[in-house]
């Protein structure tokens, strides 16, 4: 199972933070990549609610996409910034890991931190070196 | 146990309320310098209150060396969220007490727009807040404080003004 | 509404706390300069809802990462979750929800940590020395897409029986013209 990048959208849809890893063969470090990524997600949130038999209770819909060669997970938070990470398909769901890092770190080390400019790109040092700790620890990128 | 209300707050609002306090000063004084002057100021008022508060029930301290491991050891832990690290000298009046995950500074980190010296006057602040309270139990020092490589590890100086404190 | 008051009491134990005192200690002081800096106090008022503002637009992701509350932008709901959530875990206290209204809401409350130790002096008849809640208010709901307006229209030291803030919708503001096209 392999990692290939981590991106954060604000709610305007600026890539607030992006991350590569040396498996992501195409790179999509490029701010159009993020756009057409910002479009699909925020087109396909329309479509999940549009498609939901009944409201949810969460206010969440969509949860992941996934296709034969990649997997998006995606964590929306109530203030509608967007966690997103791609990885290959067999990788088990990360919503619940993209919730930890809005909680434990973005929340911490991005938020209550007092330099940090709401909207500005995210490059706190403390968020990024835990961020990537984290991401390193998971299961899903020991085999990257 | 020092004298206090055991009525609490969210430690992230006074957090939050600092930072908005130091954005403050920093936009409104004409020099970083006088925002630095009016914040210690501030602190110092502020330091000076809550050592009032706390030591009402506690005995009187006197020596200057009581008054310093009451502010280690009693006041910073209630204060700035937990006991600090170590307390050590120079042996010619000059004390340092480290803490090396200072709450009140240990979510910030410098990025591609600001620098350490921004962070810094994170310090101002509390730093005041101990003058005050060493200034509440009549012992006049002068208290500096500095970053360790990192936002989070503090060092603070305290030098004590007049004569030179024997130490043991 | 139960699991409201429970989300804000959990939240409350589990967060990181300090002696409220030192928080209103150090507020009392911020505000004692802002008056020395403005002579004009509805100017002191503006300023304490800016930076009220502020505080509220990082305070809400605290709000929802510490306590996994479903997310709602309906405005008439919004005055639970302040009352019973934000109020609880922030300051320890909770609010009343009085006359809710699609329109808007007063938040009542007597116990006020923020306001130990003040004595306002007599110079200040105008002051809304707990303005910053206000802002506080007005930037969180910001960040959920909905704009109120807000202002004390009650409050004990200035001799009231109760503090009341009221908050008033004016709009929601949609992600953008894209969730339209499935709505």
């Amino acid at each position: 199972m392999t990692i290939f990048n981590f991106l954060i959208f604000n709610p305007s849809g600026l890539c607030l933070y992006f991350k590569e890893f040396p498996a992501a063969t195409s790179s999509k470090n490029n701010p159009d990549s993020w756009k057409l990524m910002y479009g699909l997600l925020h087109g396909l949130k329309g479509f999940s609610q549009f498609m939901a038999p009944r409201p949810s209770p969460s206010g969440r819909y969509l949860r992941c996409l996934s296709t034969h060669e990649y997997k998006l997970h995606c964590f929306e938070t109530a203030t509608c910034v967007r966690f997103v990470i791609s990885t290959d398909p067999r990788t088990p769901d990360l919503h619940d890991q993209l919730a930890t890092i809005y909680n434990t770190l973005y929340v911490e080390y991005v938020i209550k931190n007092p330099l940090y400019k709401l909207g500005d790109r995210i490059d706190c040092e403390l968020f990024v070196t835990r961020l990537d700790s984290y991401l390193r620890s998971l299961p899903c990128f020991a085999s990257s | 146990m020092i004298g206090r209300s055991e009525r609490m707050c969210s430690a992230a609002c006074l957090e939050l309320m600092h930072a908005e306090m130091v954005s403050y000063f920093l936009s409104a004084r004409e020099t970083r310098e006088s925002a630095q002057k009016e914040m210690e100021r501030l602190g110092f008022r502020v330091g000076q209150k809550l050592a009032e508060r706390y030591t009402k029930d506690y005995g009187r301290i006197t020596e200057p060396m009581e008054v310093l491991r009451f502010i280690f050891s009693d006041f910073w832990p209630v204060v700035f969220s937990k006991p600090p690290d170590s307390l050590t000298t120079n042996n010619n009046s000059l004390y340092y007490i480290e803490d090396t995950d200072f709450r009140w500074t240990s979510k910030i980190s410098v990025t591609s727009r600001t620098t350490l010296e921004d962070a810094s006057y994170f310090l101002t602040f509390p730093c005041g807040i101990v003058k005050g309270a060493f200034a509440a139990l009549d012992v006049d020092a002068d208290v500096k404080a500095d970053f360790q490589e990192t936002p989070s590890r503090c060092l603070f100086t305290i030098i004590f003004k007049g004569k030179a404190i024997p130490t043991r | 509404m139960a699991n409201f008051a429970r989300s804000g009491e959990m939240a409350f134990l589990k967060a990181d706390k300090i002696n409220s005192e030192i928080f209103s200690l150090t507020y009392g002081a911020m505000v004692a300069q802002i008056m020395k800096d403005y002579e004009d106090i509805e100017e002191v008022n503006r300023q304490l809802d800016r930076m009220g503002q502020n505080i509220g637009s990082r305070l809400i992701d605290e709000l929802f990462a510490k306590t996994g509350i479903p997310v709602s932008s309906n405005f008439m709901e919004t005055a639970e979750v302040i009352a019973k959530v934000g109020f609880k875990m922030f300051l320890g206290i909770t609010a009343n929800v009085v006359n809710p209204t699609p329109q808007q809401y007063s938040l009542t409350f007597r116990d006020n940590p923020m306001v130990d130790f003040v004595e306002l002096p007599d110079n200040c008849a105008n002051l809304r020395y707990c303005n910053l809640l206000c802002g506080v208010i007005r930037g969180a709901l910001e960040q959920v897409q909905i704009k109120v307006e807000c202002h004390f229209v009650r409050d004990m030291l200035r001799g009231d029986e109760t503090n009341e803030i009221q908050v008033r919708f004016l709009e929601q503001v949609r992600e953008s013209a894209l969730d339209q096209s499935f709505a």
